[in-house]
């Protein structure tokens, strides 16, 4: 892959930068009502979804996302995940947060990398935790922190911290973000700041992104995913959704058999104590077996939750991020649920997972419940 | 034109209530329908459109057009029967169209359409206004209207 290095133009609402103006995701902007328009499928929506917006917009590069800075376009025009993020007032927004916050599950400022990212993700989060109770997570850019910032984070009232690794390999890493023409991020400083916040929000209170479909196998997500459990951090999942113009644009999107295996298997393993060894790959790293006794994968199929949106809880332990339509277009099957999976929804889940195919007998759970992961991101258990 | 609730409708148009299309008769057997400008805009920012083949036989409730919006998609379901005569094809390649201008925004023409078809649509100024009225009010409760 290879991009023209090229400055973005000033955009048409120039100075209306963080932190007085913020980008919310569009589904924040409907629940907020700074949008008309409405969900296929109703359903009580309350996660709030914030990120910065500057001029020059964010300095990264990341192939596959669409904020990169040499993707074509001006800053106000280009979709993040895939959609619109309206351009607001940081006080209004506030009003809003108050004026609906009965329906609010969980808060979200996103960083981008640029100098003033740290100070005005603190000053939007005071502005924020100052004027509601609802939970709020900071998806955090490290370039921009240190120990010290990530400390008064959480002074301001921050729960959550989010790091978006996506890549789950170095290698991979360095070829979407680091080694591009205006990279320079580094995996070893990623993985710095998630052992600062590990160290300074505690167990179950860091989560890091990982993305299905930029060219890693099953053997490296799971690997990964091992390795956060181990560390009592979150592995969020995402599926790659391309971005239209960007240097992935062109890219298929990861398939819908993978995607669902990966969400199965991960959720065997976090929360049904399955041990790593129990999952098995062929010489591709994709995985082919999970040997674990079918009745223990049907449940886990039934239950749902395996197929919901991994995100950040709501105060009452619900899930509360929830990204309706994030990786997917309303014309597609969902990739993950903003609501519990049920009927005809588990039956095509169970359909595309074809699991005759890919459960072989084997042992039961190995890793004891309190070393498994919370439920769904602190859900409460039934 | 007049104007209810903030919204510029054509009390020239005849209107399906329960999915907010317009009818337009346009002589003869004739007629063209849109999306009316509430039903545009609770489905949020158009974004695809699919259009029936021409000369299809279409009955009423049958799915006119599908359309797809950043989080909706849904059918448009044909107000009135008849055969598909025509399809606004700019609305393929500009669907944004139908949020912008919803009542420029034809999507299909259908002929054949019988008198009595129109006999469950609202025509005229006051029946309007009182309907749209009431339609935005319920859209506003279920909060798909911005503040």
């Amino acid at each position: 892959m290879s991009a023209t290095t090229v400055e973005l133009p000033l955009t048409t609402t120039l100075g209306r930068q963080s932190p007085d103006w913020v980008r919310i995701s569009y589904a924040s902007a409907l629940a907020l009502r700074f949008r008309s328009g409405r969900f296929t499928q109703p359903f009580d929506f309350g996660g709030i979804n914030l990120l910065l917006s500057y001029d020059r917009g964010c300095l990264s590069d990341c192939g596959y996302c669409g904020l990169a800075r040499n993707r074509p376009g001006g800053y106000e025009e280009k979709s993040f995940i895939r959609v619109d993020w309206p351009l607001v007032e940081t006080d209004e927004l506030v009003r809003r947060l108050v004026r609906h916050e009965d329906k609010l599950t969980r808060l979200c400022i996103s960083m981008v990398t640029h100098g003033r990212a740290y100070p005005d993700t603190l000053d939007i989060a005071g502005r924020i935790t100052s004027s509601v109770a609802t939970p709020l997570s900071l998806l955090v850019a490290p370039p921009t922190l240190n120990e010290a910032r990530l400390r008064a984070f959480r002074d301001a009232g921050a729960d959550m911290i989010g790091i978006g690794l996506d890549a789950v390999t170095e290698d991979l890493f360095r070829a979407l973000r680091s080694d591009v023409p205006k990279g320079g991020l580094k995996w070893s400083q990623y993985w710095q700041i998630v052992d600062a916040a590990r160290a300074i929000f505690g167990a179950w209170k860091v989560n890091c992104h990982t993305l299905v479909g930029l060219g890693e196998n099953d053997a490296d997500l799971m690997g990964i995913f091992a390795r956060l459990l181990d560390r009592q951090i979150f592995a969020y999942l995402f599926c790659f959704n391309p971005e239209p113009d960007s240097r992935m644009g062109d890219l298929p999107k990861t398939s819908l058999q993978r995607w669902r295996r990966i969400q199965l298997a991960k959720f065997l393993l976090e929360e049904r104590g399955v041990a790593a060894e129990q999952f098995r790959y062929d010489d591709t790293g994709a995985l082919v077996r999970i040997h674990a006794p079918r009745e223990l994968v049907d449940e886990a199929v039934t239950d749902g939750h395996a197929f919901m949106t991994n995100g950040c809880p709501s105060s009452g332990g619900e899930p509360g991020c929830t990204r309706p339509m994030g990786s997917w277009r309303p014309t597609e099957a969902p990739r993950d649920f903003p609501w519990r999976p049920a009927g005809a929804e588990l039956d095509q889940i169970r359909a595309v997972l074809n699991l005759d195919g890919l459960v072989r007998p084997g042992p039961g759970p190995s890793r004891p419940p309190e070393l498994c992961a919370p439920p769904a991101a602190g859900r409460v258990p039934e | 034109m007049i104007t209810v609730a903030g919204y510029v409708v054509d009390e020239g148009l005849a209107y399906d209530p329960e999915h907010n299309l317009w009818v337009q008769r346009r002589g003869g057997d004739v007629v063209r329908i849109g999306y009316d400008p509430l039903g545009a805009e609770t489905a949020g920012d158009i974004v695809a459109i699919s259009l029936p083949p021409v000369g299809q036989a279409i009955d009423r409730g049958a799915p006119l057009a599908t359309i797809e919006a950043a989080k909706f998609v849904g059918p448009l379901p044909a107000p009135v029967s008849g055969f598909i005569n025509g399809v606004n094809e700019s609305l393929a390649l500009n669907p944004g169209l139908i949020n912008t201008d919803p009542l420029g925004s034809w999507i299909a023409e259908l002929d054949g359409v019988n008198e009595d078809a129109f006999l469950h649509l609202v025509a005229g100024a006051e029946a309007i206004r009182s309907w749209f009225a009431e339609a935005v009010e319920r859209f506003r409760v279920q909060g798909v209207i911005a503040e």
